[in-house]
């Protein structure tokens, strides 16, 4: 999958484009199209994933129903704006493609735009509120959507594996719905309401759109609080700084490279950010004057998680942390989740770089321990995400 | 039977009776919805949204109910859309937590007051409604209709509403203005969109149905999600600061106490109950700092010298620091870091801050600590009026009025005790 869409490419869908528009769709009708269609790359709605996406995809599902399938309205409209709204970007921010990278998005709505604009050919008549036009919206827009999270997934990440870049992409599904069923209700409700199908369509989009925006802002805090609260030994010098930042952010790689789901991830994510906060019972003269071992670490760490009912989960995965793969002559317990030998090795890893350790030596005190101390698949997952990474050689 | 118990069951009972009445007289003078299966998808319809009303933000909840009542006005007609709508909100009563706990009370005042308002709301959005086939010419009319029945149906549910907690549930604070102004507004645009959806279905037909509750059901979903997560997020806080006060045995209670006094006060200085919110946050934070103190700073069984002082106040400072980077606390730890501040001498400093600063030593003062033993009451109380320049007159005089209101005595009992638990602390501290 390129980086970057070549400009030779953008510059022929832009002449194809034009002449195909200009040659079908006489008048006004072709500019006006592309014209939305910029405008509407400008438009954010706020998505589950944080990455977002336009009102772009709206825009195609409602030409795409208006225009009774013309794969030239949704596709040469489409190539044709796709380069000059690159084009303002780039006046505005002096680089043609955000990032470096390929947009996901247009991949989206060439999937969404030819399968519809095919299905509807298939078809000998074609009304809009026709119920088999509607399935075929639907089926055409889920194409679309599972196309863009396919493209985006492919766009090369240092930090986080395609799959992790997959599943996050695939959270964003509720963005893609709001997006096509309001595009679908203003096509269809156009022809008998005129102007009036506008606030029909806008109103639930409306609701959808500030839903999703709050559910962004609120997770955004969640996020930052767990960080903070991750931080917090550090700042009292009980634990090397950035350790539980550093170690959720690879944990959830391995775990994602591993083939966890979305839950597991958020699990091993807040449980690498908090596994170290039972240091702070190190504040206590009677606890910091006497001895105590990791296994005492992660008690306190996970009883001062469970005070928060709905962090059980990561509490229960926090209170085994200690726990090592197998102990010799024993056969592995089966009750020690994957997910906390995940953030084990990472942690112990992020340990050794800490403490002036490079990584390679650090993998090698895990590999010296994989087996007995920790999970050797893990282990050997994490080798190759940090060889992704380039932080070690292949 | 209670005094209050006798007001509730008379209540209800007049509710459900005005109900009852309302319904007989809608049955005589209108016509059975038809047909009936459209009748029972609307109901259906209306009791899900009645059931599953949505908090859109904090404490504003909103319900889709109205704008199925509004749709269904419009696709019954003139004939019969009062009868269809209050039949519906008649079934909204029916909650299944209440029949699960076998409770008549609830049901009936809710019978009583959805009823009469989904009447007063529908009957007003009458003369609104064309007299012939709806066109797309009637939509403007609908829309305004629709808007203006839906403010005199939540104008109408409010005032009983209210009516009833003022009389069942004195102790409840009501919403403020500022919330119901919003749930106003939104009810209105909700109700306006359910005309014209009313006349959508009418001229498009059922198709366009689906559409709309995939819409909505996806906009739902990411309200309910960002409620939990708002509940979670809160619960997480609230649990780590029970975890770190747990820490120190000295100051186990404090933060809530200092919650507690904090909160009388601003109730009796009149703050708003937003005000009220982010001050009951502030003082739950307001020690969090603490856990980033070592230990032989934190337990020291002296006070502390000027340059220990210093390192404690860094520590917590560092600790404020990163949980202002969040932005939902960032007010809190600003009140919680004000009244460091004030020890500290600065004069800006919010009335939120001076009144978690008296709280906190009113508390501090009236709690034995590893290096001195608790004042008495009046003690305290003396204390704080010679630091009125500190804390404010109003805040001081409001802290005092409130204690002495609750009839609660907090601190040593006399001057004696206190003295003798004093020369057990100093001994204790020789020792050490």
């Amino acid at each position: 999958m390129p980086e970057r869409i070549h400009p030779a490419i953008l510059v022929l869908g832009f002449i194809a484009g034009i002449v195909a528009g200009v040659g079908w769709w006489p008048g006004l009708v072709f500019p006006l199209v592309v014209a939305g269609y910029i405008a509407a790359s400008f438009v954010p709605m706020p998505t589950p994933s944080g990455l977002g996406v336009s009102m772009a995809p709206a825009l195609a599902g409602a030409v795409a129903l208006g225009s009774h399938g013309s794969p030239i309205l949704v596709l040469g409209a489409g190539a044709v704006a796709l380069p000059l709204s690159r084009l303002l970007v780039r006046l505005r921010h002096g680089r043609m493609i955000e990032n470096g990278r390929l947009p996901s998005e247009p991949a989206g709505i060439v999937v969404f735009g030819a399968c519809f604009a095919g299905a509807v050919l298939l078809l000998d008549s074609y009304a809009v509120d026709d119920p088999i036009v509607l399935g075929l919206y639907a089926a055409a827009a889920a194409a679309g959507y599972l196309a863009s999270a396919v493209v985006r997934a492919a766009i090369p990440d240092r930090i986080a594996p395609r799959r992790l870049q997959f599943i996050r992409a695939l959270a964003d599904w509720p963005a893609h719905v709001i997006l096509y069923s309001a595009a679908a209700l203003y096509a269809v409700t156009t022809p008998a309401m005129g102007w009036w199908a506008l606030p029909l369509a806008g109103l639930p989009y409306a609701f959808g759109h500030i839903s999703l925006h709050r559910l962004r802002v609120t997770q955004h805090t969640y996020q930052q609080t767990m960080r903070a609260l991750g931080r917090i030994p550090e700042a009292g010098g009980m634990n090397a700084a950035g350790h539980a930042e550093r170690t959720a952010a690879l944990a959830a790689a391995v775990g994602a490279q591993l083939g966890m789901g979305r839950q597991s991830l958020d699990r091993i994510e807040y449980a690498a950010l908090l596994h170290d906060i039972g240091r702070l019972v190190l504040a206590n003269p009677a606890v910091a004057g006497g001895t105590y071992t990791p296994s005492d670490v992660t008690a306190w760490s996970a009883a001062i998680i469970g005070e928060a009912a709905h962090l059980e989960p990561v509490a229960s995965l926090v209170a085994v942390l200690h726990a090592p793969y197998r102990r010799p002559g024993e056969e592995r317990d089966p009750a020690l989740s994957r997910e906390a030998h995940v953030v084990r090795v990472v942690s112990a890893y992020d340990e050794e770089i800490a403490g002036g350790g490079t990584p390679l030596q650090a993998m090698e005190t895990l590999h010296r321990g994989a087996a007995y101390d920790f999970d050797p698949e893990v282990v050997a997952v994490l080798r190759k995400v940090l060889e992704r990474r380039g932080e070690i050689a292949a | 039977m209670k005094p209050n118990q006798h007001r509730g069951a008379f209540l209800a009972g007049t509710l459900a009776v005005l109900g009852v009445a309302t319904l007989v007289a809608l049955f005589l003078l209108q016509e059975l919805p038809e047909p009936i299966w459209v009748w029972v998808a609307f109901a259906a319809a209306f009791v899900g949204l009645e059931f599953s009303s949505v908090e859109v933000s904090d404490r504003l909840y909103v319900s889709g109910s109205r704008m199925a009542a509004f749709t269904a006005a419009v696709v019954f007609g003139r004939g019969s859309a009062v009868l269809a709508v209050a039949l519906m909100a008649a079934l909204a009563a029916l909650h299944p937590d209440d029949l699960r706990q076998r409770s008549w009370r609830r049901p009936a005042v809710n019978f009583g007051q959805l009823v009469l308002s989904a009447t007063a709301g529908i009957l007003v959005f009458l003369p609104f409604l064309p007299t012939a086939a709806v066109t797309a010419e009637d939509l403007p009319l609908l829309a305004v209709g629709a808007a203006l029945a839906a403010a005199v149906y939540d104008w109408v549910n409010f005032r009983l509403v209210r009516f009833i907690v003022r009389h069942l549930y004195p102790e409840r604070t009501l919403l403020p203005w500022s919330k119901l102004l919003a749930s106003h507004i939104a009810l209105g645009v909700l109700g306006a969109f359910g005309g014209i959806l009313g006349a959508a279905y009418v001229l498009v037909g059922p198709v366009i149905l689906p559409l709309i509750f995939v819409t909505f059901l996806v906009g739902q979903m990411g309200f309910r999600s960002y409620s939990q997560l708002r509940r979670a997020h809160e619960d997480t806080i609230g649990g780590f600061v029970k975890a770190v006060e747990a820490l120190d045995p000295y100051t186990r209670g404090h933060t809530e106490r200092v919650a507690g006094f904090a909160r009388v006060t601003a109730e009796r200085l009149g703050l708003d109950p937003e005000r009220l919110e982010r001050l009951r946050w502030a003082a739950l934070l307001h020690d969090v700092g603490k856990v980033a103190v070592p230990a032989r700073l934190l337990h020291k069984p002296d006070t502390l010298t000027d340059d220990e002082y210093r390192e404690t106040l860094g520590h917590m400072r560092a600790v404020e620091d990163l949980l202002a980077g969040v932005e939902f606390l960032s007010p809190m730890v600003g009140i919680a870091a004000a009244h460091h501040a004030l020890l500290d001498g600065s004069t800006e400093v919010s009335l939120e801050g001076r009144i978690l600063a008296a709280a906190d030593a009113f508390d501090a003062m009236t709690s034995t600590r590893s290096y001195r033993a608790a004042v008495t009451q009046p003690t305290a109380f003396d204390l704080l009026r010679s630091r009125r320049d500190v804390y404010g007159g109003d805040v001081v005089d409001a802290l005092i009025a409130a204690i002495e209101a609750s009839g609660e005595q907090y601190g040593s009992p006399d001057e004696e005790s206190a003295a003798a638990v004093e020369r057990l602390v100093r001994e204790r501290a020789i020792r050490a």
